[in-house]
């Protein structure tokens, strides 16, 4: 085969080099911490030299520990530095960061209430055109029944780094799932939310589209195509799925004929559980749909794809509402 | 120094850093307030304590650099038990310093009491991170190790592995970032008395040669005996500057339930568990036995 016959796969698949090169928001974000405060370490197994966080690195060279591929370590290692005063970041692969490290997390870091944030980068599916062990698509399932820690999610770069400020604030175990490289911005300036809280970033009257990370995104796209047709949408933004504001999800659905639920993550068993576990114990009676990954084999290739695939586009998450709609009572 | 459970040491063995004979009875001690705890509590390890008594005298009662008054101090030494399972044979001893009162030890393993069988940092002042999962806890050394070198301190940490903790992965990681990292603040201790829980150490899964590994892995290793006090005393007092650049690990070859004669012939089963009151006198018949 001719490389001049073949044209080479973006593997994120997105269209700007920007876009591409997406993440430097936590390595600027790192800087200004780290001028801030002498207490900031980074942590990253083998991963630190991309464009997320080498500007940390050359700012900070002493302030950085790889351990090389050795999730585990890392995440021990920090839990070592955060008990002897330090706020450690540890900046790991998504696909890898909650499954394998899931016991480090709980009882080294969790358990012992110690602040050390945990970035999960290139989560969800945009490592999907390296196979299944990189689809970084289940830490909310795995994490959220761990006691003292925070899983938040962030929407876009905004997000992220008043995500991460908060982190180092509130001096508590976070887990923070870094914006996906394909996700459009949300907001111009950081979201007014405290911890546990969600975000309203519109408001509308039929329906409630509520996403976190790249579902937002979605959600507010969506938001605009219904409006094409009429449907006036309410858009919330999950910033924390733990500590979850179950309640506020109820009073939203109170309000609308139908919720949507739309997250880059397996949807027996992250945002789409929680707000239905929600509506169940607040006994809210609204039809609930979500969309997100199914729970069983998913294909492999690159992120754009495989989001038409699942029906994480604007129109699909639009058609499902319009379903929704058409299920509810008034 | 006070002391707990109503066995009063001679008075010149109050005096820290203690002399080699104070050391030998301050570990029989440890036994004895062992058997103590665990006849309240009901369930508990011996035999895991029982090998690691002297090296948790030395430890306690002449290396560490502490201050009990402030257990949060920077500059002072840490130690992790790696084997967390032998929390009951820490208790005496940070009660004794004067961390907390000692009328906890009669509540150890009781509900909501704060004395565990294994260690938790949040609720006991003195312990400097929580353990019970075997594997994890060189990685914290590493972390804590890592700390002391952003501050430019010259104090140490001292990790208590069980030799089986050897056959998980994540200590090897550990070793490979300490040796990396030039971490001569870094003590590791393995307990190796040679038992897991399903038979001798190395039938399960060989680990030997322990100090070979640890070398090949960067590391300067110290082979001794586990329960003679003096050379115990003379590895530790003879540790580097922890400023120095390789970690150090002291292979201490031990005997699960030392001396408890019944113990040392049948190590796994006293692992956990629970001494009747006949085998209960006959145990602290001998340890008594060598406290005069």
């Amino acid at each position: 085969m001719s490389t001049s016959t073949i044209e080479m796969v973006d593997p994120f698949s997105f269209s700007s080099a920007a876009e591409v090169e997406g993440g430097a928001v936590i390595g600027q974000t790192l800087i200004e911490l780290a001028r801030e405060r002498d207490d900031i370490v980074l942590i990253a197994p083998d991963v630190g030299r991309g464009p997320a966080t080498t500007a940390f690195i050359e700012a900070f060279p002493d302030r950085y520990i790889d351990t090389g591929i050795a999730e585990t370590n890392s995440v021990s290692i920090a839990a070592g530095l955060a008990a002897a005063g330090y706020r450690p970041f540890v900046f790991g692969i998504g696909a890898f960061l909650a499954p394998k490290c899931m016991e480090q997390i709980r009882t080294d870091i969790a358990v012992n209430r110690l602040p050390v944030t945990m970035i999960s980068a290139w989560g969800g599916l945009d490592m999907g055109f390296f196979g299944a062990s990189h689809h970084g698509i289940e830490d909310i399932s795995i994490l959220r029944g761990t006691p003292h820690l925070t899983i938040a999610s962030a929407a876009d770069d905004v997000s992220m780094r008043a995500l991460m400020r908060t982190a180092v604030t509130e001096g508590l175990p976070f887990y923070i799932r870094a914006p996906s490289a394909g996700a459009a911005d949300v907001y111009d300036t950081a979201p007014r939310v405290a911890r546990g809280e969600l975000s309203m970033v519109s408001q509308g009257v039929d329906v409630a589209l509520v996403g976190t990370g790249l579902g937002t995104s979605l959600c507010v796209q969506a938001a605009a195509v219904l409006q094409e047709s009429g449907v006036s949408a309410t858009v919330v933004d999950a910033v924390y799925l733990k500590p979850f504001d179950g309640e506020a999800i109820c009073r939203l659905a109170r309000t609308v004929r139908a919720v949507v639920v739309v997250e880059e993550h397996n949807v027996r068993a992250g945002l789409t559980s929680l707000v239905a576990e929600a509506l169940g114990r607040g006994g809210v009676a609204v039809p609930l749909e979500g969309v997100g990954l199914p729970d069983g084999d998913l294909a492999v290739a690159v992120p754009q794809r495989l989001l038409a695939r699942y029906g994480l586009t604007a129109d699909a998450i639009a058609a499902k509402a319009i379903a929704a709609l058409g299920r509810s009572r008034s | 120094m006070s002391c707990t459970g109503g066995i009063r040491p001679p008075p010149e063995f109050l005096t820290r850093p203690c002399s080699i004979e104070a050391l030998r009875w301050r570990a029989e001690w440890i036994r004895m307030e062992t058997i103590r705890q665990i006849a309240g509590a009901g369930l508990g390890h011996y035999s895991s304590v029982f090998s690691a008594a002297e090296l948790l005298a030395v430890l306690y009662y002449r290396t560490l650099r502490l201050d009990p008054a402030n257990p949060q101090w920077t500059g002072r030494d840490k130690f992790l038990l790696g084997k967390g399972h032998i929390g009951v044979g820490l208790w005496p001893i940070l009660a004794d310093l004067g961390y907390f009162p000692a009328a906890w030890l009669d509540d150890f393993g009781q509900m909501d009491a704060p004395l565990t069988d294994h260690p938790v940092m949040r609720q006991v002042p003195g312990v400097d991170f929580s353990s019970g999962s075997l594997g994890h806890n060189l990685s914290v050394g590493v972390g804590m190790c890592l700390a002391s070198r952003f501050r430019g301190g010259d104090d140490r940490t001292f990790v208590l592995l069980g030799d089986g903790e050897l056959h998980e992965g994540q200590v090897w990681e550990a070793a490979m970032a300490a040796s990396h990292y030039k971490l001569g603040n870094l003590v590791a201790i393995v307990d190796a008395n040679g038992s897991s829980a399903d038979g001798p150490t190395s039938d399960v899964m060989n680990i030997e040669p322990v100090a070979g590994r640890f070398e090949a892995f960067g590391w300067r290793a110290i082979e001794m005996d586990g329960h003679d006090v003096s050379r115990i005393v003379e590895v530790l007092d003879d540790l580097p500057d922890a400023r120095t650049a390789v970690p150090t690990v002291i292979v201490a070859r031990t005997l699960k339930g030392k001396g408890v004669s019944f113990m040392e012939a049948a190590p796994r089963e006293w692992h956990l568990g629970f001494l009747g009151p006949d085998d209960r006198q006959r145990a602290e018949g001998e340890i008594r036995s060598r406290m005069r």
